[in-house]
């Protein structure tokens, strides 16, 4: 892993993005290491898609930008893939981790590292909700940040309502087993 | 003290509670939507905004110890008010999430509506982080109340309030013991006849806004007070709590800016120093009262401006303010005027570096730079 490990998040609006940027960016406090998530959204955008952005370092994170060079992508709507700035300034050995209940072979993106993971379902079957986002912090953990899954259990216990952790926690443990 | 993973408006609306105001209230609008709603319970909400700061300037004349949250677009539309607020000496703070403020205006972050109501006589303080803001509230009523002049605490929208990272927000006992001593002295006095909103004559208006000027000024002791003191109870320092500096001994080239940009700017700084060239940086917390003492630091080096606000035929606040000095006697060659980030584009490192760049360079310059 790089010393700063940038991930951007793209999705349609209310699918999660920010909570997939939280959470991750939680686990990774519990991993020892500092983090920073944000959006520029607080409203919906023209085209409807969503933007979220987290950054994890060893050590304080100073800047505060929009992440241009990511090393990684999530994007929890597979409609999303096809537009064109999804995955701009992606570059090798960055990955790419889509939700979609297509494989790896199937998407046809050309990009070597991609890894798909129907977090949709996993969010309907568990948490009985289409917000993709806390399920996809599952399979990024496993994929890009190599946290284990209890970081994210933590996280998820620390950003959700109690009411709601128990279905989150398992939608993330499917998508993180399930991820390929 | 414990750093913990918190949420933007999480950490905004622990800080206010734990400042324990009496009075708050707040206009929910993007981007303090969040930290509002999560401050339902103790807050009174408001549509309109003037309506908001009279509301709180009454509070506060009685001796409420009062906070409103708004954003910094809605702030032009109360000028006359906040003004009033200043020259009759009542103790309010303001916490402004910034927000382009020109019809038609993205909600986005820039300065435009702080450099509005710059000279309607309230003390400015503009904060880099999240954390900053955490130590920078408890301050702010602190010197509003030593002083009874009123502080705007400025945050820039969406970086900071709609950002998650690890913030160490101080145990409620540091805050009392912090916030003790101050007393907020009732303005209004219906028992004497000292009637504070009477008209006056020239020569008493005069007089009026003189002395409100030396008020505003001495305020500037007081901030540097306040950080000191608050610096000893939690271990975090801000440079002199009206500007703060990095590597600005030795430097040939310094570049000043404001809030959140300064993060990036640090990092462009460090990259230039490692490639042997002496860059520095200057942050002003601080921008009403513009601290003057800066220039001492300033002299004979190069310095570029960065501002987030265009100033609409004029040229920029911080920027004029610099020459004001550099032709006071002061050796300072303020080179260059960057006018950028406006409409919330966002501003990368690589701007930073072509910022810092430029000024090394010594070109005499005033220019837009566009962000992503």
């Amino acid at each position: 892993m790089p010393s700063m490990y940038e991930i951007r998040i793209h999705a349609s609006s209310g699918q999660g993005a920010t909570a997939c940027g939280k959470i991750i960016a939680a686990a990774a406090f519990h991993e020892g290491k500092y983090s920073s998530s944000f959006t520029f959204d607080g409203f919906d955008t023209n085209d409807g898609t969503q933007i979220a952005y987290c950054r994890i370092d060893e050590a304080a994170i100073k800047k505060f930008h929009k992440i241009a060079k990511p090393d990684c992508i999530i994007v929890l709507d597979e409609m999303v893939l096809s537009l064109p700035s999804t995955l701009d300034g992606l570059e090798e050995p960055g990955k790419v981790i889509v939700n979609t209940p297509k494989t790896r072979f199937e998407l046809k993106t050309g990009e070597k590292n991609i890894y798909t993971v129907d977090a949709s379902q996993a969010a309907r079957q568990f948490m009985q909700s289409e917000s993709a986002g806390v399920a996809m912090a599952g399979a990024a953990a496993k994929v890009a940040t190599m946290t284990p899954l209890e970081s994210i259990w933590r996280a998820i216990e620390e950003v959700f309502p109690a009411g709601v952790t128990a279905g989150a926690k398992k939608a993330a443990e499917e998508c993180y087993s399930a991820v390929k | 003290m414990v750093l913990r993973t918190l949420e933007g408006p999480d950490a905004i609306a622990e800080t206010v509670l734990k400042c324990r105001p009496s009075v708050i209230s707040g206009i929910r609008q993007e981007p303090l939507l969040g930290t509002l709603s999560r401050l339902e319970k103790n807050c009174s909400m408001y549509s309109v905004p003037a309506e908001m700061i009279t509301y709180l300037k009454a509070a506060a004349m009685k001796g409420a110890r009062c906070i409103g949250l708004m954003n910094g677009s809605d702030l032009a539309s109360c000028n006359a008010e906040l003004a009033s607020i200043a020259t009759n000496h009542i103790p309010v703070v303001l916490l402004v999430a910034n927000r382009s403020s020109f019809f038609p205006a993205p909600v986005l972050c820039d300065y435009q509506g702080a450099y509005q109501v710059e000279n309607t006589g309230w003390v400015m303080l503009f904060c880099s982080t999240l954390q900053e803001l955490a130590d920078t509230l408890p301050q702010a009523f602190k010197t509003s109340s030593f002083t009874s002049v009123p502080v705007m605490v400025f945050i820039d929208g969406f970086y900071h309030t709609h950002q998650t990272t690890q913030i160490n927000i101080a145990p409620q006992d540091v805050y009392d013991k912090f916030l003790a001593d101050i007393k907020i002295r009732p303005v209004l006095d219906f028992s004497s006849k000292n009637v504070n909103m009477e008209s006056a004559t020239p020569k008493e208006y005069e007089k009026r806004l003189t002395i409100y000027e030396g008020a505003l000024q001495s305020v500037k002791e007081r901030i540097i007070q306040a950080e000191y003191q608050w610096n000893d109870l939690v271990g975090r320092e801000y440079g002199n709590g009206l500007y703060s500096t990095y590597m600005i001994e030795d430097a040939q080239s310094v570049l000043v800016c404001m809030g959140s940009f300064y993060g990036n700017a640090l990092e462009a700084a460090e990259r230039q120093r490692k490639l042997g060239i002496r860059s520095g940086l200057v942050r002003l917390k601080c921008f009403r009262p513009f601290p003057y003492e800066v220039a001492e630091i300033l002299e004979n080096k190069k310095v570029g401006v960065m501002e987030r606000a265009l100033k609409l035929g004029s040229r920029g606040s911080v920027y004029l303010d610099l020459l004001e000095v550099a032709q006071g006697g002061k050796n300072l060659n303020v080179v260059a005027q960057f006018v950028c980030g406006i409409g919330g584009s966002d501003l990368n490192v690589k701007h930073a570096r072509i910022m810092l760049e430029k000024i090394e360079k010594g070109l005499r310059t005033r220019e837009q730079i566009e962000g992503n």
